[in-house]
């Protein structure tokens, strides 16, 4: 039998049709599964699955789509039982094949859910193992919503068997998963991942798939698989029925096949009669498979970028070189301050996001790994992943959800060696830094040199060519008067052999004044040489002015619109300046204008000293919308806008004070207790204290007695503040407060939420009650005061 | 026995929260806006997807008070009963308003503690909206009973994944449960309607 791999570039390939739908007309009741058959009534899935055969089809898809080692304690029983029906039902047929079906596991990824990566790719290599003992022959997952979760399983297919691997996800009308990928986004991570056809299945029919299929076909380079629905079930006659019958649907599958679709099949509401059908009439049809498309493209959980004629800018500010503050955040592991700093840059317009948490004195491997989740958490744009350490660069290839970008590797082999395995596992882009054992060469000549052996040696794995971004490097001009003009020489030269460039824009400037004026200078040069990439700062205004009149200049921008909209906020930003000392830090405070506070502050630094603005300005006016509140003259909404507006004064103070005068922190440690979810209220007051000036340790919510005494011993904080909202999480909190007092009596605790009140907190033995924030932040300022 | 399988979209901008469950949310007087509260709910509207889904069981009544069958097998719950009781049928339904409105909290968490509670307050407003717009697309036809949600009296919580797989809310809605029981996107709510037969069943024209 020819393998599948080869079947499905010489013809179409046609997979059989809906199975829980029909297993439903076959008697199956709601409270029953589809694969509790498989051991009660394995004669009906055999006959189900040769009524597939009898209508032509090349691929019966196993009984398995809801099994996983989650689900199910006997899932090898019901695995094996389901292959075995295959088995069975396919004895009788010439050239078929099996497909082992993983299904969702039908909980969320973490960070928005509770599936941690390792435990999905855990579930699902549970169910490849056994597909691989009961002989399947494809691995197809499919009806997959996420982007991570189709990795996971990807990833699982991979590294527990060397079937051939088809993924389908199930794309909703607005062409997206509805967790928001778009189709180009899961090509390029599922080409990268090594998958042997991708498509689509289930979701809203095939009419909705024919809007879908040419963002497939202009962008993958793999075999195309269309399985839709046959329609959306409704209502008719008080019978439910799906909406498009097997005529039409074999109809919409001729129009996806000119369209590119090569491996059929169907999904719910489909029935042998529609495989027929469709066979009949798509057979005849001539077949092509996709092109190859040499695209260079990374890609988020939701979009890919494509690295083409037009420019893209890649946020620097994630790299702790340089940045004390940053460092300082990582090493205390405030992930805020990083996340933060990934919410602005994306804000300031980069489609790219560099992250680099190397420090010598943090385990990277866990912190990057962090990092890579918690950045995606707070923003959709694809990552450049960059570390000089192989096991993180691995760690954060692997829970990354898209295909990143790879910083980097050089024309070493050794580092070759290590980071080219990955982006074969993983898949990515990675940036080629023109450098190896002899150092970087003086000529355009010797880095595209270098820039060819990269690309020659990443062929030798099985990575395209599109797929190395080459970086000819840098070097600062006051080191050498060349340095920029060899640098461009090289750009101009890589890009004429239809190669993307990339640069850390910043380096030219090293060592002199006022860099900026030099840096947007080069890059304005550097990308008139044909420069795609550009790692820089997006706060840099010079930077960002070339930027947007390069793209107008250039062509890239229709109706200088981007232009327009970037030059109006600048304007707006220009005019509001003048207009804001007109307000005094106070009153911008009290009305809860961020903005406004910040600028004022900023200005009013220059001459007045930190602490007094701190003491005579940002915690009067907190006082007095304090008292608003208290009085109820305002409301929790204005309070937190106020809070907000502090902690924009608080930051700009904050850099100004010299670490000498900072003093010892007043700090408070917060935690919703153990069994708790609810943290609304804990995270009110977290955003009181820390606009009062307080460092907070939030450890977030349904936290255990223990993670709050460890905590009092790591940071030596003697003030404890704990929330619960329900009333069967006082019990939770009483255990908190024994244990802590009986590690040290005078660790002082507050409580609060919404089924407190005074009588509570003294029977569980709470040293204050609080009934609001500004309750808390009183006894807190009392506290520290005594 | 499920039937009438109900799928439907709910345009954000004709979902109106009424003035006092957002005031209650907001812990404010009702009526009360300023500029940021304003901002945040454009902004809000602009992100949520709002769909529903929703299935017609049958409803069987056990012996013993409070013993009842909807669709996928026995369990008790009295509170559910007497709610339910001189039912023959009820709709069962999930809402959502989408998980794109869990990353704007979650992005605002870490940017703007204002704007992330003004946000989380006015989306849970906009959740129980668009979980009143369904539930008067369901009554169209019929008399439905107040809905009852899993964790309301001792309607148990366990019974959640039985609820939404029944109305395939994980392919339709992409609602999924946390091992907790805890529903993803945050703000979506499941809910049983019993079809109350007092004025004699009418047909649904949904």
């Amino acid at each position: 039998m020819i393998s599948i791999k080869e079947k499905i570039k010489s013809g179409r390939l046609y997979f059989d049709g809906g199975f829980g739908t029909m297993l439903q007309s076959m008697g199956l009741e709601g409270g029953q599964t589809p694969e509790s058959w498989n051991l009660s009534y394995p004669e009906r899935i055999i006959s189900l699955h040769k009524a597939y055969l009898d209508a032509g089809c090349d691929v019966i898809t196993a009984n398995t789509f809801g099994i996983n080692s989650q689900k199910y304690s006997n899932y090898r029983e019901l695995i094996s039982a389901a292959m075995d029906c295959a088995e069975k039902a396919i004895s009788g047929y010439k050239d078929r094949y099996i497909a082992f079906d993983i299904g969702p596991t039908g909980r969320l990824m973490e960070p928005m859910g509770d599936l941690g990566f390792e435990e999905a790719v855990g579930i699902f290599s549970d169910c490849v193992k056994e597909a691989v003992i009961n002989g399947a022959d494809i691995i197809i997952i499919e009806t997959m919503n996420d982007c991570l979760e189709t990795k996971a399983a990807v990833l699982a297919a991979k590294e527990c068997s060397s079937l051939p691997v088809f993924v389908t996800n199930a794309y909703d009308k607005s062409g997206k998963l509805m967790t928001g990928a778009c189709p180009h986004a899961m090509i390029a991570m599922l080409e990268g991942l090594g998958a042997d056809a991708i498509g689509m299945n289930c979701s809203f029919g095939p009419d909705i798939m024919l809007d879908i299929i040419d963002e497939f076909a202009r962008y993958s380079s793999l075999p195309i698989i269309v399985q839709p629905n046959a329609g959306l079930p409704e209502v008719v006659n008080g019978k439910t029925v799906y909406t498009i019958s097997a005529d039409e649907f074999s109809e919409y599958m001729c129009r996806l096949c000119a369209h590119g679709a090569t491996i059929l099949g169907g999904c719910c509401g489909t029935t042998p009669e529609y495989i027929k059908r469709t066979i009949e009439k798509t057979s005849v049809l001539p077949f092509s498979l996709p092109e190859k498309k040499h695209i260079t493209a990374v890609s988020s959980y939701t979009h890919a970028v494509v690295i083409d004629n037009e420019p893209i800018l890649i946020g620097e500010r994630i790299n702790p070189t340089g940045k004390p503050r940053l460092k300082e955040a990582l090493r205390s592991g405030d992930m805020n301050y990083v996340l933060n700093e990934a919410i602005k840059q994306a804000d300031l317009g980069v489609q790219i996001l560099d992250v680099n948490v190397g420090l010598p004195e943090i385990d990277e491997a866990s912190v990057m790994r962090q990092t890579v989740l918690a950045v995606q958490s707070v923003t959709d744009l694809p990552l450049q992943l960059d570390s000089s350490n192989p096991d993180a660069m691995e760690g954060a290839m692997r829970v990354y959800a898209g295909k990143p970008l790879v910083n980097s590797v050089n024309g070493e082999c050794a580092g070759m060696k290590k980071i080219f395995p990955l982006v074969k596992k993983y898949g990515g882009a990675v940036i080629a830094l023109t450098m190896d054992e002899e150092g970087i060469p003086d000529t355009a000549e010797g880095r595209l040199e270098i820039a060819e052996r990269i690309i020659s040696t990443a062929e030798s794995y099985g990575i395209p060519k599109e797929d190395i971004i080459v970086d000819p490097l840098c070097l600062t001009i006051s080191s050498g008067k060349s340095n920029a003009l060899v640098t461009l020489e090289a750009v101009k030269l890589i890009h004429s052999k239809g190669i993307k460039t990339s640069l850390g824009v910043s380096n030219v400037s090293f060592g002199l004044p006022q860099r900026d004026k030099i840096n947007s200078t080069f890059f304005a040069l550097a990308l008139e040489q044909g420069l795609n990439l550009a790692i820089m700062n997006p706060h840099s205004k010079p930077m960002m002015d070339v930027y947007y009149s390069f793209k107008a200049l250039h062509g890239l921008d229709d109706g200088c619109i981007k232009y327009i909209e970037y030059a109006s906020n600048d304007s707006a930003q220009q005019a509001k300046a003048p207009d804001a000392p007109q307000n005094t830090l106070i009153s911008s405070i009290v009305s809860g204008l961020k903005d406004d506070s910040a600028l004022i502050c900023r200005d009013m630094l220059k001459d007045t000293p930190p602490l007094d603005i701190i003491n005579k300005h940002i915690i009067p006016a907190l006082n007095e919308i304090g008292i608003k509140f208290e009085k109820k003259q305002a409301y929790l909404p204005q309070l937190l806008m106020s809070a907000d507006a502090a902690t924009a004064a608080f930051e700009e103070v904050k850099r100004c004070i010299p670490p000498e005068l900072k003093g010892d922190e007043r700090a408070v440690i917060l935690a919703t207790v153990k069994g708790d979810i609810h943290d609304i209220g804990k995270n009110i007051v977290r955003v009181m204290l820390e606009s009062y000036g307080f460092k907070v340790y939030d450890l977030g919510r349904d936290v255990p007695a223990e993670a709050v005494l460890d905590c009092v011993i790591k940071t030596g904080c003697r003030l404890v503040g704990l929330s619960a909202l329900m009333t069967t999480t006082v019990s939770s909190m009483e255990e908190t407060i024994k244990l802590l007092k009986s590690h040290d009596p005078s660790i002082t605790t507050v409580v609060g939420g919404a089924v407190l009140n005074q009588e509570y907190a003294d029977m569980i033995g709470a040293d204050f009650y609080a009934k609001d924030a500004m309750d808390t932040v009183r006894y807190a300022e009392e506290f520290y005061q005594k | 026995m499920f039937s009438d399988y109900i799928y439907k979209e709910l345009a954000a901008d004709t979902l109106k929260p009424s003035e006092i469950e957002k005031a209650a949310r907001l812990k404010t007087r009702a009526g009360f806006s300023n500029e940021l509260i304003d901002f945040c709910e454009k902004r809000l509207i602009n992100t949520m997807n709002c769909r529903f889904c929703a299935v017609k069981t049958d409803i069987v009544y056990g012996a013993e008070a409070g013993i009842i069958d909807v669709g996928f097998g026995e369990f008790y719950s009295l509170s559910l009963y007497e709610n339910l009781y001189g039912c023959k049928k009820a709709f069962i339904f999930a809402v959502t308003i989408g998980l794109e409105v869990d990353r704007l909290l979650a992005r605002l968490y870490i940017s703007s503690p204002s704007e992330h509670f003004i946000t989380d307050a006015l989306a849970s407003a906009y959740a129980e909206a668009a979980c009143n717009s369904a539930n008067e697309i369901l009554a169209k036809g019929c008399n439905l009973k107040r809905r009852f949600s899993p964790g309301y009296g001792d309607f148990p919580l366990e019974l959640q994944p039985h609820i939404l797989k029944s109305v395939n809310a994980e392919k339709y809605l992409n609602i999924t449960l946390s091992k907790a029981l805890m529903m993803t996107p945050k703000k979506s709510i499941t809910a049983i309607a019993g079809i109350d037969l007092s004025e004699g069943e009418k047909s649904s024209d949904i």
